[in-house]
């Protein structure tokens, strides 16, 4: 049985942007916040939204097929939740009633296991009634194939099945094992023995015998982990059938979390009074870009409340630099637009009100980082490591998001490697997005018509509006300002 | 008379010692150091000597000594392993002996008696050890000789010898024992009869069970803890076992109500701390072997003539596995702040945490690394190292700067050391300058030693307290880093081109790469 809300049937599994790519993505864009807050602490949910956000689509028509399930899915946001939410009852049930898979004591996974494939049945059920009543609403391939194998794959003569297993389960009235006495004279290597008849006679009932108090929970327990000691092996069977039968319901959750995770999304920032859609994607070739009033999804998701959003139409340009006051709003913007291809890449909506961006195949980013703590480099030599490693496999179609890269070195020599590496990567259609505070470095690419400049805006009175405009740089920074207001000099 | 082996006196061990490290703690990685120093000795809860530097020059002077003797592969080899377990075995003691004496009068039950048992088997073990060890050596640190003394006494005492071996013809006798257990979860009941040969059950179930068996799933048999969950019920087992074996469970009995107290608070204590000595010593004895110098440093109550050679970053030495340059400083008054400058990647940061690190570890009474050292008594070290922007404060990297060197020189006393690692890095130079000028300021006026690692090398020149520093390259090779520092004048020069050629990222070697 297999779902496909993800990916049209057939279709290969697009490929993961590298090891390299995501761990400074992660960090660089601020994912985890957006992953945690549409995840709701949803662990499920939160690694099926990353795994779709590094495995950016490098086809028009396989975003398309995403788009039109996550159209059902906004158009019928509660059937959508109530499938999800009976896979997660399948596996909350197996969780909190009985923890079985992990269990302490094996009676318990023991008993666990045999309630779960109860529970399995009538979730099971559940589901396909679900389906049969709510197929009717539902345009996308990807739900009417998953909705149609529900009905036709799981025939109530399977579940009979289920059942007739579980009556199986013989009930076991006693357990015999031999032991030796330990280090502090507890009982130890427990093996457990087969009783013989004539144990069953006056002999055995001569031995020595306690009984358990009505209220004594810790000997309760202990005379459970005893018997656990005597019945490992026999539990371990009945556990594996049961973690068989569960693998489905987290493949249908798994694929049914990312566009839950979308709708989670679109409410919170709805929530915050900030737009979303469904953004428009271009061949990898277009050379067009648009964002209107687009925001670092992360920063609402942390404020909770509005924030400031960036717009611009560009045509042609290769090279985005932008320079700025400190604390101008340029990382926040940087990070914005990266979470925004990236949403995008994988059929997600984004946080703007319009985007529109040609296909990458794939993206880097170069942020500035904390001294390196493991000492194997220095500042200079670790920013120039991480950028040659990423020179190792960038090539053109790809994005790069610079932040503050050279910065580690004095002004003059973080400008000149920091202009012949950005000169290379454009050169061969790397798409280069660049935030620098190095001014020699932003200059060295005036008077090109491929480069689009923009700049944090600041106001007369030195106030910064925390927008980023088209803008030349400009030759100072505002550290004075600061220091005054926090030294109260 | 013999209280610690980390404190002459009594009265010192008692003040208060911190619990955590601290975030300089960090910066300075000293938290990996003494990660690695405490790796393996969790169970005797050293960190709080580790992360508590001390401000008497008395008690340093004690540790060093101890130490120093402890280096002596001799005594060392007396102490060790004996002690770790008396350490283990020291938790347990006061509960246990609370079970076997209710109300003060003796009134065990068999489980106790147990533990009881195997803890008295393992300290006189231990202490026999101990004893024998001290006897053929001439111990000469107060703190040892002591100790060495204390034992001797105990060991030889009668109602220790008669313990001993008494314990001994205990255990024997039970590992001899056999039984049999039926568990009958239904109505809740224990049986207990003597052991006889059985049939074993598990293959029969395994196979009643086979077919469930599919894929690749996981395995769910457990390593089983022998460990029980209610000691009441282990002990109606052993009620009954005992029934079985009367004459050796009688005799349990009295061995544990004639030794009650045969463990001893001093001997207990002193397995406990000697671990803070083996942790480092086995720590830095690696790196000894790989050529690095340790010594015992002098230890000043003013800044005067401060200095350390042969210094270098443990936390570096340790991933290196010891192939690293030493560097020295020294500060004649009225120097006080190392500035340093000089080409990236030429060692600067590692410096400026070996200086931290000395100073810390001095306070300890530790070997520190080095050949030769005088160092500053400070009473804390404040650091201030770049951090990774971070969404959460909302707040730019300046700001961030700012405010983290505004707190930094609040917390300072004029006996606080300073380390200040390439700060103001996200603004412009003009910027930049205007804003260390402030900083040198405020930390001259503070007065306790200090380093300043920058690329803002007009720094060095600002006042008389200020020290120049450089990295160097080599002469022949202007290419290659030495990672030696010395006292000079910054030239101007910075190599950060070679650097880039290094990674085959100038323009050309990238062209190259993008092409193929």
């Amino acid at each position: 049985m297999n779902v496909h809300l993800m990916l049209p049937e057939g279709a290969p599994a697009p490929e993961n942007l590298l090891t390299l790519c995501k761990d400074s993505l992660k960090s660089d864009l601020e994912l985890n916040v957006i992953l945690d807050s549409i995840s709701g602490g949803d662990k499920a949910m939160r690694v099926s939204c990353m795994t779709a956000i590094f495995a950016p689509l490098q086809s028009l028509e396989l975003i398309d097929y995403r788009h039109e399930v996550l159209k059902d899915a906004i158009a019928h946001p509660e059937v959508v939740r109530a499938l999800y939410d009976l896979c997660l009852e399948a596996e909350n049930r197996r969780k909190t009633t009985t923890h079985w898979m992990t269990n302490y004591y094996l009676s318990t996974t023991f008993s666990g296991a045999i309630e779960y494939l109860i529970n399995f049945t009538e979730t099971l059920v559940k589901l396909r009634k679900l389906a049969e009543e709510n197929e009717a609403g539902f345009h996308s391939v990807g739900f009417l194939h998953l909705f149609r194998m529900l009905r036709e794959e799981l025939p109530d003569s399977y579940i009979e099945k289920v059942k007739n297993q579980l009556t199986e389960l013989s009930n076991r009235d006693g357990f015999l094992v031999s032991a030796r006495l330990g280090s502090y004279l507890q009982g130890t290597d427990y093996v457990l023995q087969r009783r013989q008849k004539k144990l069953l006679n006056l002999d055995f009932l001569k031995g020595q015998s306690y009984n358990l108090g009505k209220n004594d929970d810790p000997g309760s327990e202990d005379m459970t982990a005893r018997q656990d000691r005597a019945i490992n092996e026999v539990t371990n069977a009945l556990a594996q059938a049961a973690e068989h039968l569960a693998s489905f319901f987290d493949l249908l959750r798994t694929e049914l979390a990312f566009y839950v995770g979308c709708l989670n999304f679109m409410d919170q920032m709805k929530a915050a009074g900030m737009p979303t859609s469904i953004p428009t994607l271009t061949p990898a070739d277009g050379t067009g870009r648009l964002w209107e009033e687009m925001y670092d999804v992360s920063l609402v998701m942390l404020k909770k409340c509005a924030v400031t959003s960036n717009s611009l139409v560009s045509e042609h340009k290769k090279l985005y630099l932008v320079t700025g006051a400190n604390q101008g709003g340029k990382s926040t913007f940087l990070r914005s637009f990266g979470q925004a291809q990236l949403m995008a890449q994988c059929g997600m909506p984004v946080g703007a009100r319009r985007f529109t961006a040609p296909l990458r195949k794939a993206v880097f980013s170069h942020f500035k980082k904390e001294e390196d703590r493991w000492m194997t480099s220095g500042k200079l030599d670790e920013e120039l490591d991480r950028m040659g490693r990423i020179a190792n496999y960038i090539r053109g179609g790809d994005l790069l998001l610079f932040n503050e890269a050279f910065s580690s070195t004095n002004e003059r020599e973080g400008s000149e490697i920091g202009r012949q590496i950005t000169e290379v990567l454009v050169k061969y259609g790397v798409e280069v997005f660049s935030v620098t505070h190095l001014h020699a470095y932003a200059i060295a690419f005036q008077g090109r018509d491929d480069v689009q400049y923009l700049r944090a805006q600041r106001l007369e009175d030195g106030s910064r509006t925390f927008q980023i405009q088209p803008g030349e740089p400009l030759e100072t920074a505002f550290g004075e300002d600061l220091y005054k207001k926090i030294f109260q000099r | 008379m013999f209280y610690s082996v980390l404190f002459p006196t009594e009265e010192s061990s008692l003040l208060p010692r911190r619990k955590e490290m601290t975030d300089s703690f960090r910066d300075l990685n000293l938290d990996q150091i003494m990660k690695r120093a405490m790796q393996e000795k969790e169970l005797f809860h050293l960190e709080e000597y580790f992360y508590t530097p001390l401000s008497d020059p008395a008690v340093i002077r004690y540790r060093q000594e101890v130490m120093r003797e402890l280096e002596e592969p001799g005594v060392r080899f007396a102490i060790q392993g004996m002690v770790g377990q008396i350490s283990f075995m020291r938790m347990f003691m006061d509960g246990l002996r609370a079970k076997l004496m209710v109300n003060g009068k003796f009134g065990g039950k068999y489980l106790d008696m147990g533990h009881f048992l195997e803890n008295a088997t393992i300290f006189s073990g231990v202490v026999i050890g101990l004893s024998q060890g001290f006897q053929h050596m001439n111990l000469r640190s107060e703190g040892l000789r002591r100790f060495a003394d204390y034992v001797s006494a105990y060991c030889s005492s009668e109602q220790f010898v008669h313990m001993q071996e008494w314990a001994a013809r205990l255990r024997e006798s039970f590992d001899k024992a056999r039984y049999c257990l039926f568990l009958k979860r239904s109505n809740n009941q224990l049986r207990v009869m003597p052991y006889e040969e059985q049939d074993s059950y598990v293959d029969q179930i395994a196979e009643l069970f086979a077919r469930f068996r599919q894929g690749d799933v996981l395995d769910y048999r457990r390593k089983m803890n022998e460990n029980p969950k209610s000691e009441l019920l282990e002990n109606e087992i052993l009620n009954m076992v005992a029934k079985l074996y009367p004459k050796e469970f009688q005799d349990l009995s009295e061995f544990c109500r004639t030794n009650l107290h045969f463990d001893d608070d001093t001997i207990l204590r002193f397995a406990q701390e000697i671990q803070f000595y083996f942790s480092w010593l086995d720590f830095i004895e690696p790196l000894k072997q790989q050529g690095l110098p340790f010594c015992y440093p002098g230890i000043h109550e003013k800044v005067d003539t401060l200095k350390a050679e042969d210094c270098f970053d443990l936390a570096l030495a340790l991933r290196t596995e010891g192939k690293i340059v030493t560097n020295g400083f020294s500060l004649t008054s009225p120097e006080q702040i190392i500035v340093l400058s000089g080409p990236n990647q030429g060692g600067k940061t590692t410096f400026a945490r070996s200086f931290g690190q000395i100073h810390y570890l001095s306070a300890l009474g530790v070997k520190v690394p080095g050949r030769e050292a005088e160092i500053f008594l400070c009473d804390q070290i404040l650091t201030h190292f770049e951090r990774e922007e971070d969404l959460q404060n909302l707040s730019g990297k300046l700001q961030d700067d700012l405010v983290r060197l505004k707190q930094l020189l609040d917390a300072a006393t004029p006996r606080t050391v300073v380390v200040i690692n390439e700060i103001f890095a996200s603004t412009t130079m003009q910027d930049a300058l205007i804003l260390g000028r402030h900083m040198i300021d405020d930390l001259v006026s503070k007065g306790a030693p200090a380093i300043v690692v920058t690329f803002l090398e007009e720094l060095s020149e600002y006042v008389p307290q200020t020290v120049s520093m450089v990295t160097t390259v080599s002469d022949d090779d202007k290419h290659r880093r030495t990672f030696r520092i010395i006292r000079k004048k910054p030239d101007g020069m910075a190599y950060a081109m070679q650097i880039a050629a290094r990674h085959g990222l100038t323009y050309e070697q990238l062209e190259r790469r993008l092409q193929a």
